[in-house]
């Protein structure tokens, strides 16, 4: 009986604690973008950020490979970085945004189906893999909004996986500037930013799309701080 | 009854009105009627007490405490109905979610001694039902936390209150099933000071008018159509 009591009061205490952290006032905020059209312009306003962020960073990798083919390596290393800290600062918003999905999607009981990750869309091995691995828990899920948070972990865990991915490239670019494989590195985690970075929009709308759906308020959303509306 | 618990019952009996008062006046009865409907059946049964001192029996407690528990569970669905009434993918989890732990609860206090005397019946079968009641308002907190619901203060009140008083409660009567009457004054002072310490945060929450959110009237009335503004 004890061991019972003991869980129960931990439990309890738990849930006080986590009580006690919340804030109200966010929570009434969320509601708010939600039941308003706020959502419709939210999208827009992510979408259009994401897509002019990633146009930014893919110029400057453009550049950065041009200088390189020149033989002005320091000169393609330093575009390089600049593209670098654009997307250092990208990457966290976007997996807050992803957080944000997942806690937002427990609320919407008419979830639109989405399609697993494709290994094919992406170059990095790792992420390869991780892909592979969603695919098959797809599977074992059995509700929609399981396999919708699923999807958005997995892009989470993406976005962490090619940001450390594209720094341990430019590390290695440091010890070895005319390397091969670093350059390719740098240009893979590119490529599979952006596919993370469309598959979490085509996330997004998704979400949308299922709250549109409802006949009741269902779901709020929170976008990161630093994409304010 | 000892001199301690002559204190006991008197300041429970002026908390207790000072509660009713507080609901009565500050209109808070009106956002939650089975509150207001539980604590004045508490405060009846703790006046009878100190009217005709004879009914300070284990009958009388028993049949109080089991009055008690069943009007906690009326009020566990109120307050789950109004949090949860206008969100029917979040209700059809949280009903199927309650139906486990009251079925569970049932069971386990059907399986206790029945029969005995009333004190081993209070240990056994009144710790199981508070137990499971405990449980009830703790699912209402954590669905509340994991559908992101804003909640009325009156309500967060009873929630973050039953939750560790129910636990305090069960614990002191487990200790005195597993260790017999020696515990008595421990067990007896440890639930003492939990129901004062609860009822005087009910009293604050009671007597301070409820702050409307900050949002237009129109989310309001979606997410709580009952809400008076």
């Amino acid at each position: 009986m004890w061991w019972m009591i003991a869980f129960s009061v931990l439990g309890a205490l738990a849930l006080l604690y986590v009580d006690g952290r919340r804030n109200e006032a966010a929570v009434w905020r969320d509601w708010e973008l939600l039941l308003t059209p706020r959502g419709e312009r939210a999208y827009r306003e992510v979408e259009e950020r994401v897509q002019d962020e990633l146009a930014v960073a893919d110029l400057t990798l453009k550049q950065a490979l041009a200088a390189r083919r020149l033989g002005s390596t320091a000169e393609a290393l330093e575009l390089l970085d600049a593209g670098y800290e654009m997307i250092e600062g990208f990457a966290p918003d976007m997996r807050a945004l992803l957080a944000h999905m997942s806690a937002f999607s427990r609320m919407v009981a008419a979830m639109a189906p989405l399609p697993p990750l494709r290994p094919g869309d992406f170059r990095l091995t790792d992420l390869v893999r991780l892909a592979w691995l969603s695919r098959a828990l797809h599977h074992f899920l059995v509700s929609t909004a399981e396999r919708f948070r699923l999807r958005v972990y997995v892009l989470r865990r993406g976005f962490q996986v090619a940001t450390h991915y594209l720094l341990s490239s430019r590390r290695r670019l440091d010890l070895q500037p005319a390397g091969e494989a670093p350059w390719q590195g740098v240009q893979d985690a590119h490529s599979d930013l952006h596919a993370l970075s469309n598959a979490s929009l085509e996330s997004f709308r998704t979400l949308l799309a299922s709250l549109a759906a409802e006949p009741r308020p269902q779901v709020a959303f929170q976008l990161p701080d630093r994409w304010p509306l | 009854m000892t001199g301690i618990q002559w204190f006991s019952l008197i300041a429970t009996i002026l908390l207790l009105s000072l509660l009713l008062a507080g609901l009565l006046l500050r209109r808070g009865w009106k956002d939650s009627p089975a509150f207001g409907l539980y604590i004045g059946v508490v405060l009846a049964s703790n006046l009878l007490v100190l009217a005709r001192p004879e009914l300070y029996t284990w009958r009388f407690y028993l049949l109080g405490e089991v009055t008690h528990a069943a009007l906690r569970l009326v009020l566990a669905g109120e307050i789950g109905w109004r949090m949860f009434a206008h969100l029917p993918g979040a209700r059809a989890t949280l009903t199927a979610g309650l139906l486990l732990v009251v079925t569970l609860t049932l069971g386990a206090v059907l399986l206790a001694p029945l029969g005995a005397q009333p004190h081993v019946v209070a240990q056994t079968a009144l710790a199981r039902l508070l137990h499971g009641t405990a449980w009830v308002f703790g699912a209402l907190l954590a669905a509340k936390l994991y559908y992101r619901i804003p909640v009325h203060p009156l309500h967060q009140a009873i929630l973050r209150g039953f939750v560790p008083f129910l636990m305090t409660f069960t614990v002191a009567l487990g200790l005195l099933e597993t260790f017999g009457w020696d515990v008595r004054l421990p067990a007896s002072y440890a639930y003492t000071t939990a129901y004062l310490a609860l009822l005087a945060y009910w009293n604050l929450v009671a007597w301070r008018p409820p702050p409307l959110p900050d949002v237009p009237p129109d989310v309001l009335r979606r997410l709580q159509p009952w809400r008076k503004m």
